[in-house]
């Protein structure tokens, strides 16, 4: 067999084998389309057309499901401009964002660290610090309302301890009803992105922290001078998470405060739903989503910079 | 040729074999279902009588199935809309007339009732009020009226007497009362639910005190609150609430620890409505009771203290479901609207729409009882639930919210209204 083929003429054996080849890439080619197709379809079925749509909607004036849209260009992005709620949702999402975010992040990864060098109790530990992502929303809602109604946990606390003059009416007063939320985003933040970290870290050779110790480094020094660094790009990504959560949440406001006082605790995501779901303004709702997607892109794209150059 | 004879008979066999199945298929008439939506629960005191109306109707029409499902009244709205997008909505809702609800006759949601009252032998039976409340600008009648409903001041008099005070009639009456009743160690008297909606209609009960009819439409309708009378309006609640009258934190209450509290007997006056004549967690408490109405100001067009009342509480809406299966409906509707029925729901706080609804006062609740003797008494501002625009409510509610605080302007107030009815135009 062997020796027959060593009889073909080599210009004969390479065109062979291009063909061979050729046909072989299309039967790949076919092959892949096919089995690609079905999630190319349904990501153009339920992501790619819906997302279209939504541009589409922010250029109506539609004023509930049930009406007719009339097209109005960009009008809604025009309006949204001279709309003094926007800058308001727009300044509070910044402070949440900042607090949620810088709040969270520092305290969630020392936590994930901490879990990561498996000290007696870490199993118990990660299961508390992970229980708030495994209660419903509702449920926490129900839990801080308690805490922050005027004869709530808080108070009643203050009360106690003689500081009755520091007791707030905390999720109706407009100094404190934002920093009410952002500080439940804070006590859930922390204890479910430190597991996050921790599972990452976990996956570190030991034996980096093991040769730093024998040169003499200590935990915090090992935490954000070896670990920290090798971690850069995790942190990233468990940083937009915890971005897109902020930004287009609106879970808290819908089921504590409704965007009040006044417009004191209005994000974006609440002021989008607001408009779609309380106030009946379709259009300008999507006209505010497509504000958050760009938003979103734009920050993305620099919390990756970000990371990736300090990973560099 | 035998072929083609042959092919034509089996396509001859073939049509009429289908026209013959399709003719004999035709099903034989079965139940008709009745689907309805509504929020009186088991926990809700017209619940019950809802049940025997259903059950009743049913013996009468063995025919037609009621299905009724049980929704909390403010998702009621949105499910409809978001059914009546696909044809799945209900055939009858049972629903409050306010905000996202005013659109649903011109939107189609739901159909207008004008002919269907002549048609079905309702003419003249609604209480012109009643009626008015459902009437739209263009003369279509949104929907049946069902609840009429009385949102008076609740005075505890056990606690009136203690201080030695009697009813105001007067806000400065009022204020020096809370002043009685703060020196007294018993906080600020008035109770409201600054956090929700229960809230929002004392805030509106007060400004509008301050208005005429005209006024309240030319304000909270069209969005003008340059008016002098809204702008006294709005400048009477401040000085109510930095006089004290409210209890302190009340902003922060919420309707269910606004009741625990007034209803535990610590908080003179509340503002409650009809829906809470009959709750349980009033009936130890309801001999100390007094309704009665909010006192005036100097200015105030109005002659006597005033509260709401208005039909607009619940109201039948048809769907062009409940459209396609008009025989049914009306069979409903007319077995709903006869006197008797409607008599049900008396007992349970429900102020009658039709006129010809004999009530005996001496087997009444007492509060039920009460409310009746408040047209004699009191006045009734127009109530707003028909006239602020779709869209405008929930704005209305937060501004409200923040109203309640301490700090918060007149200008701050006006201009926040300003903005909010501008945002819809």
């Amino acid at each position: 067999m062997i020796h027959s083929e060593k009889k073909i003429p080599i210009e004969r054996r390479i065109f062979s084998n291009a063909e061979y080849g050729q046909r072989n890439a299309r039967r790949r080619r076919v092959t892949f389309t096919f089995l690609v197709a079905p999630a190319l379809v349904w990501f153009l079925s339920f992501m790619l057309w819906p997302l279209l749509n939504m541009f589409y909607i922010s250029t109506t004036g539609w004023d509930s499901l049930n009406m007719p849209k009339k097209f109005i260009f960009l009008d809604n992005f025009v309006r949204m401009f001279h709309d003094p709620k926007v800058a308001i949702s727009l300044h509070n999402t910044g402070i949440y964002l900042l607090a949620g975010i810088l709040g969270v992040m520092p305290f969630a990864f020392m936590l994930g660290f901490f879990l990561s060098l498996r000290k007696p109790g870490y199993r118990i530990l990660r299961t508390i610090f992970f229980s708030p992502a495994m209660l419903s929303i509702a449920a926490l809602a129900m839990i801080f309302l308690g805490v922050y109604r005027p004869d709530g946990m808080i108070n009643t606390l203050l009360n106690s301890v003689g500081l009755s003059g520091l007791a707030r009416v905390w999720l109706a007063n407009q100094a404190t009803a934002l920093g009410a939320l952002i500080a439940i985003d804070i006590w859930g933040g922390i204890g479910f992105n430190s597991v996050l970290f921790f599972a990452a870290l976990a996956n570190l050779p030991k034996e980096l922290y093991e040769a730093a110790m024998l040169d003499g480094a200590g935990y915090w020094t090992i935490m954000w001078k070896i670990a920290f660094p090798l971690m850069t790009d995790f942190i990233g990504l468990v940083t937009i998470l915890q971005f897109l959560g902020i930004l287009s949440g609106a879970a808290y406001q819908i089921l504590l405060t409704g965007g009040g006082p006044g417009t004191a605790t209005f994000t974006l995501g609440f002021y989008l739903y607001d408009q779609a779901f309380l106030s009946h303004r379709l259009g300008y709702s999507q006209a505010l989503g497509v504000m958050i997607f760009f938003i979103g892109i734009v920050v993305i794209v620099l919390i990756r910079r970000i990371t990736s150059r300090l990973s560099n | 040729m035998n072929k083609k004879i042959f092919y034509i008979t089996i396509a001859l066999l073939v049509i009429a074999s289908m026209v013959l199945t399709a003719c004999g298929s035709a099903k034989p008439k079965g139940p008709v279902t009745l689907t309805i939506w509504h929020n009186w629960g088991p926990d809700d005191t017209k619940g019950v009588p809802l049940q025997s109306v259903f059950q009743d109707f049913m013996a009468a029409n063995p025919n037609i199935i009621i299905k009724d499902e049980v929704y909390v009244d403010a998702d009621i709205p949105l499910k409809v809309e978001t059914a009546s997008t696909s044809n799945q909505e209900p055939d009858l809702v049972f629903t409050v007339l306010f905000d996202g609800v005013l659109n649903w006759t011109d939107s189609g949601v739901s159909l207008p009732v004008n002919d269907l009252i002549t048609q079905w032998g309702l003419d003249g039976k609604f209480t012109d009020v009643a009626l008015a409340n459902f009437t739209q600008a263009d003369g279509k009648i949104r929907a049946f009226p069902l609840e009429g409903f009385t949102w008076p001041i609740w005075y505890n008099m056990k606690l009136f007497n203690q201080a030695g005070l009697d009813i105001p009639t007067t806000t400065d009456q009022l204020i020096a009362d809370a002043q009685v009743f703060r020196d007294k160690g018993m906080g600020g008297p008035v109770i409201a639910s600054g956090i929700d909606g229960m809230g929002a209609a004392l805030f509106n009960l007060i400004v509008s005190s301050m208005m005429t009819d005209a006024e309240t439409l030319q304000s909270f309708g069209n969005g003008d609150w340059t008016i002098p009378a809204a702008i006294a309006g709005i400048k009477l609640f401040v000085q109510l609430r930095d006089a004290g009258v409210f209890v302190d934190g009340v902003e922060g209450v919420d309707y269910a620890s606004g009741g625990t509290r007034y209803f535990a007997g610590s908080v003179p006056m509340a503002h409650f409505g009809s829906w809470s004549y009959t709750d349980p967690a009033v009936s130890a408490l309801a001999p100390d009771i007094k309704l009665g109405c909010f006192p005036l100001a100097a200015g105030s067009p109005w002659k006597h203290p005033v509260y709401y009342s208005g039909f607009t509480a619940k109201g039948i809406f048809i769907t062009p479901n409940g459209g396609a299966k008009i025989d049914a409906v009306k069979r409903f509707i007319q077995f709903m609207y006869q006197p008797d029925m409607i008599a049900r729901f008396v007992p349970a706080g429900m102020a009658p729409p039709l006129k010809s609804v004999n009530i005996d006062k001496s087997t009444l609740p007492p509060l039920v009882a009460a409310a009746l003797d408040l047209p004699s008494i009191c006045d009734v501002p127009m109530p707003l639930d028909t006239i602020v625009p779709a869209g405008v409510g929930t704005d209305l509610g937060r501004i409200t919210q923040e109203a309640f605080a301490p700090g918060t302007t007149a200008e701050k107030i006006l201009a926040d209204l300003t903005a909010a009815y501008a945002a819809i135009k």
